[in-house]
């Protein structure tokens, strides 16, 4: 890595705290006021007429809360749960929440807001969408998963829930 | 929460209640009958909006509700007409009152045109153009009788409040306290100004005056004793019982009468003439009074969670069930029985805990008379309101949200139900457009109706309108009851129609969603010439849905028990094929669809040959007949509803969600969502945005 | 200070804060010293006090041993409501302003 990149440390800047989390090889963060638990992978109740990465919904303490699969919404191929997984109950902007199925929850770390960056921009590398930010440690660049785009993405707003199909719908699954 | 903001909460719901008796009583000077009680009732219920007003200083609202009563009072004593002219200033005026509450309440501005044009056509009625705006004529307080009071046994009290020296200055307002007295019940009071100082003298920050304050009050005595408290030793309260509770509260009049004379030593001359003309002999014979019911008022959410927590101890029951059904029954017969006893101990609870929250659908219905009206204006069509059944009863939470999806479709059925005039009068029918709103409990719903006698659906019209939007395929050869149906499509409401009334979608696409978002259904029938009728098919309870609990695959779903037929395991001879897809029930002379829940929801495991599942022949209002093909039935059983799409999405085909007795949620089915014929499957969802990393 | 001159008008405060009853007893005083009487103007009085209400009869009463008078002038619905929640209503009949 550059070593331009390398974070200086500014000791007076204030920290954030991050659970880290891991899929595959990759590791991202949650920024910590966004986390209101962790669970073990049980299977949910799926929902028909849903996307593949949502997995269905699960009962927390009498809500109804749904389970997305965020290795499936990355497009990579996803294994199926088992109870070794962990769920990552989250809480967006608007107080909505959803569980996030990852491999492993590794630690919780403090990070230097000079050490915080936003979203770079590379060129059809692994950056996707649903990174807010990233943030430098010893030498790796890890990214802030952006909890709020995913909640948005799993309640979808607005009319293009239509349940009818344009004319043309010869069975196209 | 301040003691006064308590209270003024408190005036606002009375403000609530007091609204829609006047709504009802406008209502019913429209129809035949003798006016008499219903003058006297709306008299009655402005009477105490404007004395609730004037207490908590809510000027416009007391300003214009003295108007009314003033206009009032002439009616009533027969000192004005009730003619057309009459009738619609009292309209306006009601809703002008309404307006101001919620301004009140909410902040939201009553339209100032309006209010001005009511207020002034009431004053000029009531022939007080002449006085300056802000006097307020006091009316012998004897004749009005506050009609709307708690009707519980009041416990009268004799209240001195002497403020000390520190009291104003502490930044306690005397005048507050003497109001919070006041809302507590029914006050006369006496001011002692003896130990008033002359002007050079004064300490504008010590309060000199005493009180002594008579009230009747059916508040507990610790309500009062509060005040007292409150005010710790920055006053002196001193309170005495002087009359034990009594059957009824005694009328105002007498208690002003007896206390009325002032007694204190006045050292200057202030004659102090007493707000109550002389009681005496008041024309008005005393209402009748039924005899009165004790009532307590109880916040909603205090209902809530009892709601919630009967919902939990069903669930916890259904799970106990469960788990008894493995054990032997005649080993463990006391156990059987007693949980038997204790299921039938909790519907019971669970029934008494709805009809706690049920509240008669009157307080909707009431509102549309004004609503109707306008709409006749603006339509220049002439239509007549009846109303049935208004005292039945439903969930309290549903009742508030019915107001919208009711105006909604009487706006619907002026605007392309009813025929204008001269149309109908060429065909042949009654000029003024009829429209019929009806309620009814059938079993554990009730039932709302909405039938016009107009022209029915435009069936030519709505398929022509739905082609051109795409929503339904131009080939598509649809049933006459398929067509009336597509008016409830999202998309369907069109620009050219009514406008919304809060922005949210218009029409019966939105119609439809509020009442399913409610565990309920909504269909309608047309017949062409004749009319349309629409069917709001609502739970009893809000949050508790009979359903019927079956598995598919692994999971299960529910269906709810309002909308089955029939369940049956079909013979090979009952299975019609028209073609390979779409598999027919034969069922009591009709071809019933079946739909396959499995293939519906891309559920892995069913079982596929209908004649070794159940099929559940369900009927549900505004959709077709369906036959649900399920592995099997579990059982029936009372679930609490969670919404689904307010804690995820809504789905076609599903209309929310519950947690079963193993803790884990289960899908409720929506029938008339089910398989529309119009085309099923949404594209794909959009594939994910990278290649695999 | 000479003859009575014609009435002088006060404006009465939005509302009766103890500081700005301070002021308009000031100003009452005024008056009285100068041997005027006074029209108070209460259109708009939104939120009044019981310390508005007790300076305003005090005045009144003071205004009256020198046979001066202190008058209400279109009181605003708020005043109306305070006085009669006070207990005073039949000195507010008293201290309307009838002539003008």
């Amino acid at each position: 890595m550059d070593a331009k990149r390398q974070p200086v440390q500014a000791d007076d800047s204030p920290e954030a705290q991050f659970v880290s989390f891991e899929i595959g090889a990759d590791t991202f963060l949650i920024p910590i006021e966004r986390v209101v638990e962790f669970r073990i992978w049980s299977e949910p109740t799926a929902v028909p007429h849903t996307p593949e990465y949502v997995r269905g919904i699960v009962n927390i303490r009498g809500e109804i809360v749904p389970i997305y699969d965020v290795a499936a919404r990355m497009g990579r191929t996803h294994t199926q749960p088992t109870d070794r997984h962990v769920v990552v109950i989250v809480r967006g902007e608007d107080s909505r929440s959803i569980g996030l199925v990852v491999d492993s929850v590794t630690d919780i770390v403090n990070v230097r807001t000079s050490a915080m960056a936003p979203m770079p921009k590379i060129e059809g590398g692994k950056a996707t969408p649903f990174m807010s930010g990233v943030v430098f440690i010893d030498s790796k660049i890890l990214g802030v998963t952006d909890i709020d785009r995913l909640v948005q993405e799993t309640f979808p707003e607005g009319e293009h829930q239509t349940y009818l199909a344009p004319p043309d719908a010869a069975g196209s699954r | 929460m301040s003691e006064e903001e308590d209270l003024k909460r408190i005036f606002f719901l009375e403000c609530e209640e007091l609204i829609g008796n006047a709504e009802q009583s406008v209502e019913a000077l429209r129809g035949d009958g003798v006016p008499t009680e219903a003058i006297n009732a709306l008299f009655r219920a402005v009477h105490s909006v404007k004395g609730g007003a004037g207490a908590f200083g809510i000027e416009g609202l007391a300003k214009f509700a003295h108007a009314f009563e003033s206009f009032m009072d002439r009616l009533r004593k027969g000192r004005a007409e009730l003619d057309q002219a009459a009738l619609d200033l009292l309209f306006d005026g009601v809703d002008v009152l309404r307006m101001l509450v919620e301004e009140a309440r909410d902040g939201i501005r009553a339209p100032q045109a309006r209010y001005e044009a009511a207020l002034s056509g009431l004053r000029e009625a009531a022939g007080l153009e002449d006085e300056p705006e802000g006097e307020q004529e006091t009316l012998p307080v004897a004749e009005a009788e506050t009609g709307t009071e708690l009707k519980v046994p009041t416990t009268q009290y004799r209240i001195r409040f002497a403020p000390g020296p520190r009291l104003m200055t502490a930044g306690v307002d005397p005048l507050r306290i003497l109001r919070a007295i006041k809302a507590l019940g029914d006050v006369s009071i006496e001011v002692d100004d003896a130990k008033l100082p002359a002007l050079v003298e004064l300490d504008p920050s010590v309060c000199f005056y005493a009180w002594t304050i008579t009230l009747d009050s059916a508040a507990p005595r610790a309500d009062i004793e509060e005040i007292s408290e409150m005010l710790d030793d920055l006053a002196e309260i001193e309170i005495e019982v002087t009359c034990e509770p009594q059957p009824e509260p005694p009328p105002i009049g007498t208690s002003l009468a007896v206390t009325e004379a002032p007694k204190t030593a006045a050292t200057k001359p202030n004659p102090a003439a007493p707000p109550a003309t002389a009681p005496a002999a008041s024309a008005v014979p005393p209402p009748r009074r039924d005899k009165p019911v004790p009532t307590v008022r109880v916040d909603v959410p205090k209902l809530e969670r009892l709601g919630n927590m009967v919902g939990e101890l069903i669930i916890t029951q259904a799970f106990l069930a469960r788990q008894a059904a493995s054990l032997d029954a005649d080993e463990h017969r006391s156990l059987f029985r007693a949980l038997d006893e204790m299921s039938q101990h909790i519907r019971d609870l669970a029934d008494a805990a709805t009809s706690i929250r049920a509240q008669p659908l009157k307080v909707v219905f009431s509102r549309f008379g004004a609503q109707i009206r306008d709409l006749e204006k603006a339509t220049g069509k002439r239509i007549r309101l009846e109303v049935r059944g208004d005292s039945t009863e439903i969930d309290k939470t549903v009742v508030d949200r019915l107001s919208e999806p009711l105006t909604h479709m009487i706006r619907n059925s002026i605007d392309h139900g009813i025929e204008p005039t001269d149309v109908r009068i060429a065909a042949g029918k009654d000029p003024v457009g009829l429209l019929r709103l009806s309620a009814e409990q059938r079993g554990a719903q009730v039932v709302i109706e909405l039938a016009d006698d107009g022209g029915g659906v435009d069936r030519e019209r709505v398929l022509r309108k739905a082609i051109e939007k795409g929503l339904v395929p131009a080939d598509a050869a649809l049933t006459d009851e398929e067509i009336d149906n597509i008016i409830f499509l999202p998309g369907f409401s069109t620009a050219d129609s009514v406008t919304s009334i809060s922005g949210r979608g218009v029409g019966m696409d939105a119609v439809r969603e509020t009442i399913t978002e409610m565990g309920g259904q909504v269909g309608l029938v047309s017949r062409p010439g004749q009319g349309t009728t629409f069917s709001l098919y609502l739970p009893l309870s809000l949050a508790i849905l009979d359903a019927m609990v079956t598995v598919v695959g692994r999971q299960f779903y529910l269906i709810p028990t309002g909308v089955i037929v029939e369940s049956l395991r079909p013979p090979a001879s009952a299975i019609v094929r028209m073609d390979e897809a779409s598999p027919m029930l034969s069922w009591r002379g009709q071809m019933v669809r079946i739909l396959p829940l499995a293939k519906e929801f891309a559920i892995d495991g069913a079982v596929e040959d209908p004649t070794l599942s159940i099929l559940v022949v369900v009927r549900p209002a505004g959709g077709e007949m369906l036959a649900i093909q399920v592995d099997d039935l579990i059982g029936q059983e009372p679930v609490v509803v969670k919404s689904l799409e307010k804690n995820f999405r809504k789905v076609p085909g599903l209309s929310a969600a519950t947690i079963l007795g193993d803790g884990r949620p289960a899908l409720i089915l929506d029938p008339p969502t089910l398989g529309s014929s119009f085309g099923r499957r949404r594209k794909q969802e959009t594939t994910p945005m990278l290649a695999a990393g | 200070m000479g003859e009575p001159s014609a009435v002088g008008r006060l404006e009465l405060p939005g509302t009766g804060d103890l500081v700005a009853m301070r002021d308009l007893k000031a100003a009452l005083l005024e008056r009285l010293e100068g041997g005027q009487s006074v029209h108070l103007d209460a259109t708009h009085v939104a939120e009044p006090s019981a310390a508005l209400i007790q300076l305003i009869e005090a005045a009144a009463t003071s205004f009256a041993a020198r046979d001066l008078t202190v008058s209400l002038v279109s009181p605003s619905d708020a005043l109306c409501a305070a006085y009669e929640d006070l207990g005073l209503f039949g000195a507010l009949m008293t201290r309307i302003a009838v002539d003008l």
